[in-house]
């Protein structure tokens, strides 16, 4: 089964602050360790300051970890340097952010055409909006699309790059109900018919239904990592 | 009342936690402020210590100078009287002898008067003993001169060797001896002085007064025998130390003033003369004598017998001593005014009236109608009239007052230009940042007119702390820098601290004022807003076309959309930047210009390897004849430079005329007049300053004023001069020009140098009054200069400044504003430099649109900064060379380049958490 897990992470810990420089140390992430197989729909579950951002940092090369080992298809990710670090970030991370952070001067199309220039092997831009519904506002600024709108375009973006990862900051957590749930249905179609592994991380326990394993983070430490051998569609959610 | 308290306690808060943001429009309101308040403090401290010295001094407002008619006493006091009256009621004037002389090897100007002055007197002075008949008071920059050039020092009681031109003294004592009346005055005087009144005085009476013309004679031949040499020097001694009004420019290549009593200098030429005392000339006298009173034995015994005394060697010294007890007994009723000869002598010793006007009447109406009537006595006697605007010692320091007062208004409006575009982009970056926090006061219920106060309260604070940093400095540091050109040219009290309170209350309300209404402007929009829309995030109004396909430059794409979207902030910065560019063009043009002006006058006048001041009085060729006898001296050539009166087109001015040779080697202005200017000898040139003055053109008719007699002549031709503006009229024009030259061109032979050429001039040359080499006279222009030079350079240090100012506002306003989609990029995998490259293209491309912009403006702004700064002087010819162009484009380029790159490196130091964070 060892072939079959595509992340692995291994007594990660994150400590904040460095007491040699008088600095008072915060253990945000304390000997993590899971793994994840490839096309895995993963929620990573825990209330505010349990450490998920960190964690998410870290799983996107976006923070290094103090100690422990993270493997991505087989790279180290803990042994690169910052160069290789922003080169991991472009190739094999797609993030899609709580606040969808688009390029506000940009269309929905640019948005999406800015990510994919960033790789060779990419997807089209503008299939990839076709393929999170978008196709017709294409040419608009995202000021002038709605909050789910604004996500999709989001979720096209980091698509687009084809990426090994694809990391979900609570993607769901500015919208409404019926947004998310149409989000939620895309980033498990991705999981699902591309066979891309997508990581939520999210505080909100109740879409974790959907999810092929949950892992829960408590005080910066994975107390659970539960694999879910039939996950409920995302119609069947309760908001 | 508790709400209001808390927002501003908010305010005060927000202004310190947003520091940064505001630091610019401190920074550009402090600078604006310190150019201006410093400005005005220098303005007003500068005139505050040159009119206490005016008035101190007592300066006058009217210089009449006069050629005096020494022969008729009662026409000279028939014009004095005229002059007096036309000041009007509470007018007041002196009069006094105003001559060249030398102290030492120094040029200076000596101002004889019968009693101590009390028009143009000292404005301070240290002194001795000192009294009407007895002043010599000698002006500080002598002494700074003479300190400079020597090491030595001038001090109270110092015996100074004064030397004075003969002819000058001789032509004045001539015209007193030629005056029927003194010579009646000076028997009166001696008879009266006499012990025994009876027939043998009244017999000596009557023979002198029916001899005049032989005592005549007798004076004349005793006072060419006197002054048969060049120059005379008499040692008199320092009494006083002063500074003077008229002699405040103490510049390198000013004449020192001093004052001396005329009666101190009658006595010390009558001792001196009774040291020199000759009797041969009365034995020649009392032959004459003889001859005309043959018959009469009684005379004719009387005159053999001194005659045989005056002849026997044995009592010549006896003689002497005789004659020396005579001018010892006149020096007496000098210093005793006990002589009328002695008084109407020293009364009518003057040839310039200087006058002091009744405050309501205007100088040049006074100055004209003294013209006129000159100009209607058959015997016009008049050399020049001036009032403080043309009196060229007293409108030096009047022009720089006035420079330094328009000063004030030329460079801090630029820059108050500036800060208002850095106010509008920064106010318009708060607004968008705070939408959300208006919306939420909305939603709190604070009402719109709080909201407002709130806002003008940030930038109106903001705005006094840069204002308050700028009345500080300004006054601290203006004034000192630009004292150390005044303290170099001019002798002014010390500097003082001068706080101008009015302008900076004034400025103070305008700025606020202005904050306060920009402010308005760019939040009115957001104030109408409800509460929710305002807590929206702002929808770009702009209608882009998305481009689908040929993106070749993700970079430059998104440069172009943000300079689209954010297009006002992008005119504001290629405004800023077009006016830094204008600046830098205007800062080097300004040198431009001097240097195109300069050069010209280098190559066409001044291009000798000496320019002779010559000595007072030479005949025409006395001078060239002298000078070519040195064995270096290869070539010389005389011209005349005069002052006169030159109307056209019914406008009226003074100005230098020039008489030079139509064959001259060294004026070379004229070689491409053509046909009408050069060597034209029917027709006269003008300098374009002059033919703008006079609205003149070529084939226009000029008139001058020459010696009283008016000639008229064609304008043959127009050309633009530097320093050397006025007529030029060939020497061989006509006859009556001819007269004794004044300066003289040399050039010297190769292997020979001209310092050395000049010491031997100095030394034995009887026509040289001054010399200066070619190295000197681009020392004196660029000395004339040193006013516009320091100009230049502080436009040029302030234009660099503010284009850094403008452009870091510009780059850390973007650099924040990007702050979250430079953090998303980073996560996206976006490296640093493409990253930077966006923000680079961005500030570069609207830069290098400022720039191009900017160089259209920077002539006009030459144009306004040297139109403000004209003086008589001096005429600009508006130059700006193409490397002035591509070194200012350079400047303003490299300058948004260093600053965008250096601001770039910071895109590392943001967290990528910031992309997680929620929109503010």
């Amino acid at each position: 089964m060892e072939e079959q897990r595509q992340l692995i992470i291994e007594n990660i810990t994150k400590v904040y602050g460095n007491a040699k420089k008088n600095e008072a140390e915060v253990t945000a992430l304390k000997d993590a360790t899971f793994s994840i197989r490839k096309g895995e729909l993963v929620f990573i579950l825990g209330p505010s300051g349990a450490g998920k951002s960190t964690l998410l940092n870290i799983l996107g090369g976006m923070d290094k970890a103090t100690s422990g080992k993270y493997i991505l298809d087989g790279k180290d990710v803990t042994l690169m340097n910052e160069k290789e670090l922003a080169k991991f970030r472009r190739n094999d991370i797609g993030f899609v952010f709580q606040f969808y952070n688009l390029m506000p001067s940009l269309t929905a199309y640019e948005n999406v055409y800015i990510a994919s220039a960033l790789v060779d092997k990419h997807y089209d831009p503008e299939k990839m909006l076709e393929l999170v519904g978008l196709k017709d506002r294409a040419k608009n600024f995202p000021s002038q699309l709605s909050g789910g709108e604004q996500q999709r375009v989001a979720i096209a973006r980091a698509l687009v790059k084809n990426p090994t990862l694809l990391l979900c900051d609570e993607p769901t957590g500015a919208l409404d109900s019926k947004t998310g749930a149409s989000i939620l249905n895309l980033l498990y179609k991705v999981a699902k018919q591309e066979n891309k592994t997508v990581i939520i991380v999210t505080h909100n326990r109740a879409l974790t239904v959907v999810a092929d394993r949950i892992i829960e983070i408590q005080d910066g430490k994975v107390v659970s990592n539960l694999i879910i051998k039939h996950p409920k569609k995302v119609e069947d959610i309760k908001w | 009342m508790r709400l209001a308290k808390s927002l501003f306690k908010k305010c005060i808060r927000d202004i310190f936690r947003n520091i940064k943001q505001f630091i610019s429009i401190i920074f550009i309101i402090a600078i604006s402020c310190t150019l201006y308040i410093g400005l005005e403090a220098n303005a007003e401290g500068f005139e505050k210590r040159v009119n206490s010295i005016f008035t101190n001094g007592n300066l006058s407002d009217i210089w009449v100078t006069i050629n005096p008619n020494l022969n008729d006493f009662s026409e000279m006091d028939e014009d004095k009287l005229y002059v007096e009256s036309v000041g009007g009621e509470n007018a007041s004037s002196e009069t006094r002898l105003y001559m060249p002389s030398e102290i030492y090897s120094f040029s200076t100007y000596a101002l004889i008067s019968p009693s101590f002055p009390t028009i143009n007197k000292p404005a301070s002075y240290e002194f001795d003993d000192f009294n009407d008949n007895n002043f010599f008071f000698v002006d500080e920059g002598l002494i700074k001169k003479y300190k400079d050039s020597t090491g030595n020092t001038i001090g109270l009681g110092d015996s100074l060797p004064v030397s004075f031109q003969t002819n000058t003294l001789k032509s004045t004592l001539t015209q007193v001896i030629n005056n029927e009346e003194t010579i009646t005055l000076l028997i009166d005087s001696l008879i009266s002085n006499m012990t025994d009144n009876g027939v043998a005085t009244s017999l000596l009476e009557n023979i002198l007064k029916s001899n005049i013309s032989s005592i005549q004679n007798l004076l004349t031949t005793l006072l060419n025998n006197y002054l048969s040499s060049e120059s005379i020097t008499y040692n008199i001694e320092v009494n006083g130390i002063m500074t003077h009004p008229e002699n405040i420019d103490n510049g390198k290549f000013s004449n020192s003033y001093y004052l001396l009593s005329s009666r101190l200098l009658l006595s010390t030429i009558f001792s001196d003369m009774a040291n020199k005392f000759m009797p041969e000339n009365l034995v020649e006298f009392f032959n004459e004598l003889k001859i005309q009173y043959e018959g009469n034995e009684v005379v004719t015994l009387l005159i053999d017998e001194v005659i045989n005394i005056l002849n026997d060697e044995n009592n010549s010294s006896l003689i002497t001593q005789i004659i020396s007890l005579v001018i010892n007994d006149i020096n007496y009723s000098i210093n005793h005014k006990s002589s009328t000869f002695i008084e109407s002598l020293l009364s009518h010793l003057y040839n310039q009236i200087v006058l002091i006007i009744d405050p309501n009447l205007d100088a040049d109406l006074v100055s004209n109608q003294i013209s006129s009537y000159f100009k209607r006595k058959s015997n016009n006697n008049l050399l020049a009239v001036f009032d403080r605007k043309t009196n060229g010692s007293i409108a030096g320091i009047t022009n720089d007052i006035t420079q330094a007062k328009q000063l004030t208004y030329v460079f801090p409006i630029i820059f108050f230009i500036v800060a208002i575009l850095i106010v509008l982009t920064t106010v318009a970056q708060l607004i968008l940042k705070e939408r959300t926090q208006i919306g939420t006061m909305k939603a709190l219920g604070i009402s719109k007119g709080k909201i407002l106060l709130y806002y003008l309260s940030i930038m109106d604070i903001v705005a006094i702390i840069g204002m308050i940093l700028g009345f500080i400095l300004g006054p601290l540091i203006l004034p000192h820098i630009l004292n150390i050109k005044y303290s170099i040219l001019y002798q002014i009290p010390a500097l003082t601290y001068v706080f101008p309170f009015k302008v900076s209350l004034i400025s103070l309300i305008i700025v606020l004022a202005l904050i306060s209404l920009l402010t308005y402007l760019l939040i009115r929009k957001e104030l109408s807003y409800s509460a929710s829309e305002s807590m929206r995030v702002a929808t770009p109004s702009f209608h882009l076309k998305a481009r689908k396909k040929n993106i070749k430059n993700t970079s430059l794409m998104m440069t172009f959309r943000n300079i689209k979207v954010h297009m006002t902030k992008s005119i504001m910065v290629i405004i800023g930047v077009l006016g830094c560019t204008a600046l830098l063009i205007c800062g080097m043009g300004i040198d431009d210009t001097i240097n195109y002006g300069k050069d010209l006058d280098l190559i066409n006048f001044y291009n000798s390897d000496l320019v002779v001041n010559l000595a007072p009085g030479l005949e025409s060729g006395e001078a060239k004849e002298e000078l070519m006898r040195y064995e270096g001296i290869e070539y010389a050539e005389e011209y005349s430079l005069a002052q006169t009166q030159v109307t056209c087109n019914n406008r009226s001015i003074n100005t230098n005329i020039y008489f030079i040779s139509a064959n001259s080697l060294f004026y070379k202005y004229d070689d491409n007049l053509g046909e009408g200017g050069h060597g034209d000898l029917n027709k006269v040139i003008l300098t374009s300053q002059k033919a703008e003055k006079l609205n003149a053109k070529v084939g226009d008719t000029l008139t001058f004023n020459l010696d009283g007699k008016f000639e008229s002549y064609e304008i043959g031709a127009i050309y633009y001069a530097f320093s050397t503006n006025g007529i030029i009229v060939y020497q061989e024009t006509s006859e009556d020009f001819i007269r004794s030259p004044n300066i003289a061109w040399v050039k010297i032979k190769d292997g020979y140098n001209a310092n050395d050429i000049k010491e031997e001039l100095l030394a034995n040359s009887k026509v040289a009054y001054s010399i200066m080499t070619y190295d000197e006279t681009i020392d004196q222009i660029e000395g004339y200069m040193s006013s516009v030079s320091q100009m230049t350079t502080t436009i040029k240090i302030f234009a660099i400044l503010l284009a850094v100012v403008v452009l870091i506002n510009l780059a850390i306003l973007n650099f924040n504003e990007r702050k979250r989609d430079i953090a998303t990029l980073r996560v996206l995998g976006f490296s640093m430099f493409e990253i930077a490259s966006s923000l680079v293209y961005e500030v570069m491309i609207l830069t290098t649109i400022g720039s191009i912009l900017g160089l259209f403006f920077g002539m006009p702004i030459e144009m306004l900064v040297l139109g403000i700064n004209k003086v008589d002087l001096i005429d600009w010819e508006y130059v700006i060379y193409p490397q002035t162009y591509v070194i200012s484009f350079l400047i303003s380029f490299l300058t948004a380049l260093i600053v965008n790159i250096i601001i770039s490196f910071r895109i590392n130091k943001v967290s990528m958490s910031e992309s997680l964070k929620s929109v503010e």
